[in-house]
């Protein structure tokens, strides 16, 4: 090796040492929660940085997956109906790889006693964009400042409309589902995801495995009802996976006549998610679960947990407010309510109807 | 080369054809003004120039121009 | 495996440059090689087969042109005076004729299959619908960058034919320049004379070279990441749903994506470019500051150079040199005069290159109609060049008066936001109706009322913060400030500083993230 050569050598990985040191130091700035009110953060990230702020060791249940998880469990029902503390964190369009590290980012200052992983997200899969997550996920979890990097979009932005219940958010539109009744013989397409649990998939379910079983985690599996993203070759190949595994698989599309549930009034989107009626049976259906397995806590009257009854009255005045009502339907509202305000004068001399 | 020179002063006369070596390089010479030029050249010279010799080598500069010229005189 | 993506940035190209750099000088084209065929192989799999039979049909007829020539030429000496010689030489161009023929026409068949039949069957089946026959549309996978090596391929036969230089002998060196791993996705299309030698020479690494192509890279990323992807929510919404919008909104949907467009496709290839540098691979430029450009004939010389060179040398010039443009352009000549003859032999031969461009993006009437849009303005240029001329003359007006610059900078421009308008509409129909709609309902407010919610206050600030960054670095080497260059001759802590403070822009402004789907790369369409 040349003296050149060697400097040049020493040259690259300096810089790439101040470039970790400068990501490092970065991250350890980027402190989300000490910068700004939480509620500013509406992002993917809103769940978890919500997360770091449940005092240590209160959540009992943690309930993982797309948007079908999240949209179908509402953490302060099942509050209301059994004390047991849950919380939602799974978000949308979740692949597994990112789903890992919610368990992991989750488990820093939480030991829950279960996880509940909503099915979909096992069925998901694009290799490309799963190969890219393989690389970044790890990066965005050891450094907050890939993580938060959108943060500086809250100095700029006005603040959200959205407000989060232990990861859930208040959806009440009803849209029902008018396609054939029984949907589990029908065929799917959809191409971002497959019918069948693919090896890599398999893989990170194995890894989660692992790292609940480390910290004495039950895994549940289970399907929420949804007439859109479920057909019996999901469910038996669900079950199938399950059994593998050896975890519990509780698919509640056949169950979901004994769950109630209504395919008129239940729906928000047509079939494919639950609104807050459909999540209300849902989380009826896993309190009786979890209180014929005596295996979690009651915690209503505790005062540790009064943060809880707090937020149950909050949360039933906005379920009040919202009376049906998307967060959609309000953002829309709120924003023609501004639009004539300012532009009530222009309006008036100018009689042309405005197209946009 | 005089006769080339007149035929590329009618085309632009606001350049100093004997010095510029870059004519097709730096867009001096645009593809409409190439269009003449051939078939000025091709009119006084006698000559057929074909596709292979359009090059920017061969147009690069009045010199260069010349030089073709010549050769294919001599075919 | 795209070239913006972390996977490629921060594992496949330091890797391929370490095993690059560590085996003997001999081997390193085989490692660029094998490179190159490993992410052609991410993207379209067995595909790859196609692009090696087509480096080896490339290659064969190459020296099937050549074996002609030398025959040729022994055949030549054995004759005595002159007129035999030039029997020879005509019955053995017949020959190379038709070997340039048959590698021509392969090449752009394959092409044409893979791009245009479909569109073609398509349309046959509107007319045959009409007498009840259906044909079946064909199921053609799209392999990756085929509109790009093409083109080089093609360029690399006709050079021979013409003996601007010799065949090459060794498969391997002609492989690699047709599919070297960053330009494959969408060009520059080089001439192979331009990259191959350096490509097959295994010249070490150097620090110049890597710190050039890495200043490269990240500029390159800047410009994608921070306000192209951006921009992308905002012309993906208003094009996909423009019937809902009119007037000021088209005009900005036009301007959005050109810029979309532009930062998109020269950031792409400033990472191309870096990437190539890196490994002392000098690719040619494709953009030089388009915007800065006075007339759509001096865009088309500043935009997407790479492919515009390859009209004018493949299409533009064998066209006008042709003996039927010729003959045509001595008749016209006496008949009408030079300047009609001039616009004439313009029109015929700047005709086929823009059916040739727009349709070589696509197969589509709505491309057609954006390669006629351009033949009709450029061939109106031509025609007005003297008219223009002698007017400024007659008025005593110097036309490089700064303001008259700027007014044709902004008419370019408006050529531009308009081709481009019609270039990404849905379809031809609606690029009519979204242009049509400009001139209804003009109101400035509504933008303010009607923006999308896709883009938020912050995407503004970005694109915007970003956008004048980029133009102030362009107006700079336009005037001759060369930015790049005075960063990389700047000592290494000024140097390191302001690859930190790209860095970090891209990391904090970037848009990506979890749950980010990233954009695709507009040309890899193509």
């Amino acid at each position: 090796m040349t003296h050149d050569s060697g400097k040049s050598i020493v040259k690259l990985i300096l810089f790439g040492g101040i470039t970790l040191l400068l990501l490092v130091i970065a991250s350890a700035m980027m402190k989300p929660t000490k910068w700004f009110d939480e509620k500013l953060i509406q992002d993917r990230n809103a769940r978890t940085v919500q997360m770091m702020e449940q005092p240590d060791n209160t959540i009992d249940v943690l309930n993982l997956g797309d948007s079908l998880s999240t949209a179908g469990f509402s953490p302060m029902e099942l509050w209301r109906d059994q004390g047991y503390t849950s919380f939602n964190i799974g978000a949308d369009g979740m692949r597994m790889n990112e789903a890992y590290y919610a368990v992991v980012e989750a488990c820093e200052k939480q030991s829950p006693k279960y996880l509940m992983i909503e099915s979909l997200v096992l069925f998901r899969y694009a290799m490309g964009q799963d190969l890219q997550m393989l690389l970044s996920q790890p990066l965005y979890h050891r450094f907050a400042f890939l993580k938060y990097h959108n943060i500086w979009k809250s100095l700029v932005e006005e603040k959200g409309l959205m407000t989060y219940y232990r990861g859930y958010t208040i959806n009440e539109n009803v849209w029902e589902y008018d396609g054939e009744e029984d949907y589990l013989d029908l065929d799917i397409n959809d191409p971002n995801s497959k019918m069948s649990i693919s090896a890599f998939n398999g893989l990170i379910f194995d890894r989660i495995k692992r790292f609940c079983d480390e910290r004495g985690i039950e895994i549940i599996i289970y399907s929420m009802p949804s007439a859109k993203n479920y057909n019996q070759v999901r469910i038996d190949a669900m079950q199938s996976f399950a059994d593998e595994k050896g975890v519990t698989y509780i698919d509640l599309n056949e169950r979901s006549d004994e769950l109630g549930i209504d395919w008129d009034l239940d729906t928000n989107d047509g079939g494919d998610h639950m609104n807050l009626n459909g999540a209300r049976k849902v989380v009826k259906y896993f309190g009786n679960y979890f209180r014929e397995k005596l295996s979690l806590t009651d915690h209503r009257g505790d005062p540790g947990y009064s943060d809880w009854d707090e937020e149950l009255v909050e949360y039933d005045k906005l379920v009040k407010e919202m009376d049906g009502k998307s967060y959609l339907d309000i953002y829309t509202e709120k924003k023609n309510k501004e639009w004539d305000e300012k532009y009530k004068k222009e309006d008036t001399t100018n009689n042309n109807d405005v197209k946009k | 080369m005089e006769e080339l020179l007149e035929i590329l002063q009618d085309i632009d006369d606001s350049v100093d054809y004997e010095n510029e070596t870059a004519l097709i390089d730096d867009h001096i010479l645009d593809s409409f003004g190439i269009i003449t030029l051939i078939s000025e050249i091709e009119e006084h010279f006698d000559i057929e120039v074909d596709a292979a010799e359009m090059t920017p080598e061969n147009f690069n500069s009045a010199a260069a121009m010349w030089k073709m010229i010549q050769r294919l005189q001599e075919n | 495996m795209a070239i913006y993506t972390n996977l490629y940035l921060l594992v496949f190209l330091p890797v391929v440059l370490i095993i690059y750099q560590l085996v003997p000088k001999k081997a390193r084209w085989g490692v660029l090689l094998a490179a190159s065929y490993a992410l052609y192989i991410s993207f379209s799999k067995y595909l790859v087969l196609l692009l090696m039979a087509t480096s080896a049909f490339t290659w064969g007829i190459g020296l099937w042109l050549d074996k002609i020539g030398t025959e040729c030429k022994e055949k030549q000496a054995e004759c005595t005076d002159r007129k035999q010689k030039s029997e020879v030489k005509k019955e053995f161009q017949k020959k190379r004729v038709f070997a340039l023929r048959v590698g021509v026409l392969v090449l752009l068949g394959i092409l044409f299959y893979v791009n245009y039949l479909n569109f073609v069957i398509e349309n046959m089946n509107l007319f045959l619908g009409k007498l009840g026959a259906q044909l079946p549309m064909a199921r053609v996978m799209f392999p990756m960058g085929i509109s790009f090596y093409t083109l080089e391929a093609v360029g690399y036969i006709a050079d021979v034919y013409w003996e601007r230089y010799p065949a090459e002998k060794h498969l391997g060196k002609l492989a690699l320049f047709l599919s070297f791993f960053p330009q494959i996705m969408e060009g520059p299309i080089a001439r192979y004379p331009d990259t191959s030698d350096a490509l097959f020479a295994g010249e070490p690494l150097n620090m110049a070279n890597l710190n050039e192509g890495f200043l490269r890279i990240i500029w390159g990323l800047f410009k994608k990441m921070v306000v192209s992807d951006r921009l992308s929510y905002l012309t993906t919404h208003l094009f996909g749903n423009y019937k809902d919008y009119h007037g000021s909104f088209i005009i900005l949907a036009a301007i959005a994506y050109t810029v979309q467009l532009y930062l998109e496709f020269s950031g792409s290839i400033d990472i191309v470019i870096g990437s190539g540098k890196m490994f002392g691979v000098t690719l040619p430029e494709n953009f030089n500051q388009p915007f800065s450009a006075q007339s759509a004939a001096e865009f088309w010389r500043r935009w997407h150079m790479s492919l515009g060179n390859w009209f004018k040398n493949y299409v533009f010039y064998p066209i006008t040199v042709s003996p039927m443009v010729k003959n045509w352009n001595k008749t016209a000549r006496k008949k009408y005069g030079k300047y009609w003859a001039m616009v004439g032999t313009s029109a015929m031969a700047l005709f086929p290159v823009w059916v040739a461009t727009g349709i070589w993006h696509g197969a589509g009437w709505k491309y057609l109609f954006y390669g006629m849009y351009y033949f009709v303005i450029l061939l109106f240029g031509v025609a007005m060049e003297p008219i223009k001329e002698k007017n400024y003359a007659k008025i005593g007006l110097d036309p490089n008066v700064w303001w008259l610059k700027t007014l044709r900078i902004l008419k370019t421009w408006v050529i531009i936001f308009t081709g481009e308008l019609f270039f990404n509409a849905v379809d031809l129909k609606a690029g009519f109706h979204m242009f049509f709609s400009i001139f209804g309902n003009f109101h400035i407010s509504s933008i303010w009322k009607y923006w999308p919610d896709a883009i938020t206050t912050g995407d503004v600030w970005a694109i915007c913060v970003g956008s004048v960054i980029v133009w102030i670095v362009g107006f700079l080497k336009e005037h001759g400030v060369d930015v790049r260059g005075k960063i990389l001759n700047a000592r290494t802590p000024y140097k390191w500083s302001v690859y930190y403070l790209i860095i970090f822009a891209i990391l904090l402004f970037g848009a990506y993230g979890t749950g980010y789907q990233p954009v695709d790369l507009i040309y890899a369409g193509f």
